[in-house]
């Protein structure tokens, strides 16, 4: 008898932990939907529908079949959301749950931080955290290729950028 | 009419329903030679005459010993039926939360149902988030020079394992250069 509750507390202890939401997902379901916050979706539903649209870009296309899904999050800056700055809210609890930092990018109006999970070798989950005014979390998961992420800036044209600015959301 | 009567009272019987009184009257019924040429049952009844003799005294203990075979399981198989049943409770309790999980109503739901839109805009935030991390890596073209000298110089090599280790992440990022260069030259 007391073998089979110590069991019961060590499966309801280990499932706790496996259960254990990521800092990511409760920040999200936390502000998304609230006035002041701007958040973008994108689900992995949607991507399997992506990777069936034609492109001329075949790199581009390769690095989107292999991406799950895309959630953005960031502050309204009209709307003024006082003292809260995603970076200090997130990043200690990034670190604590597997999270670990790729690189740091200061400049003058705040800080950009990439923070990588790992998941048997290879990138399974991609934060960008943007602290400073206008603070914004960028989640990408899926079987990431950094390197082509990367390379995505410098085969892109500025006109194409301009464009993409005019597309209209939904 | 009496063979209406030890038809119905047989019936009873059959079902286990008959008082004792009943029985003993069906018993009566039977006893007559001329009754119980009638039925077949009156020579199962005729041996239930007789009184039911007492079980003897350890005839509890050896239907035990027949029916309950103790047998002691190994440690091994101790071990088995407790990863069975800790793995059962894990799964049954993983199950009902993703299932809950995925029944909340305050899920995320897609922003774009148009995936030419989707599309463009996840070619807008990867290309934000490129540009970020092009931000970040433009040095990284001087990191990787250092790497090669030291493994050049030998004895340094191990200087180089030890950093090598530190800039272990930015593996990632490995070729970033080479695309670069070839966009420039482009």
């Amino acid at each position: 008898m007391k073998k089979l509750v110590l069991l019961i507390i060590i499966s309801a202890l280990s499932l706790s932990a496996f259960c254990q939401k990521s800092p990511v997902d409760e920040l999200f379901e936390r502000y998304d939907g609230q006035d002041g916050f701007t958040s973008v979706y994108i689900s992995s539903k949607m991507f399997s529908l992506l990777a069936r649209l034609d492109t001329e870009d075949e790199e581009f296309q390769n690095l989107v079949t292999r991406i799950k899904s895309i959630r953005i999050l960031s502050i309204d800056s009209a709307q003024n959301v006082s003292g809260l700055n995603f970076s200090r809210e997130l990043l200690p609890r990034l670190n604590r749950t597997g999270f670990e930092e790729l690189m740091t990018v200061k400049e003058e109006d705040g800080e950009v931080r990439f923070m990588i999970r790992e998941v048997g070798g290879r990138i399974a989950e991609l934060v960008m955290v943007t602290g400073g005014r206008g603070s914004s979390v960028v989640s990408i998961r899926g079987d990431l290729d950094l390197k082509t992420i990367a390379s995505l800036s410098d085969s892109m044209g500025i006109e194409e950028l301009e464009g993409l600015e005019k597309v209209e959301k939904k | 009419m009496e063979q209406e009567k030890i038809k119905e009272l047989l019936g009873r019987f059959y079902e286990g329903t008959t008082s004792e009184e009943e029985e003993a009257m069906l018993r009566e019924y039977l006893a007559d030679p001329a009754v119980a040429s009638l039925f077949p049952e009156a020579v199962y009844m005729a041996a239930l005459q007789g009184a039911v003799p007492e079980p003897s005294a350890d005839f509890l203990n050896k239907l035990e010993a027949v029916t309950h075979r103790e047998r002691k399981m190994t440690s091994r198989e101790e071990m088995i039926r407790y990863s069975i049943t800790v793995a059962a409770t894990a799964v049954l309790l993983i199950g009902t939360y993703i299932l809950f999980d995925y029944l909340r109503p305050d899920r995320m739901r897609d922003t774009y149902s148009d995936p030419e839109i989707a599309m463009a805009e996840v070619r807008s935030i990867l290309t934000t988030v490129s540009q970020n991390m092009n931000t970040g890596t433009e040095q990284l073209g001087s990191i990787r020079a250092m790497s090669v000298t030291s493994e050049a110089m030998g004895e340094f090599g191990k200087l180089n394992k030890a950093v090598g280790k530190n800039l272990d992440k930015l593996r990632y990022l490995n070729g970033l250069n080479t695309t670069t260069n070839k966009t420039n030259n482009k």
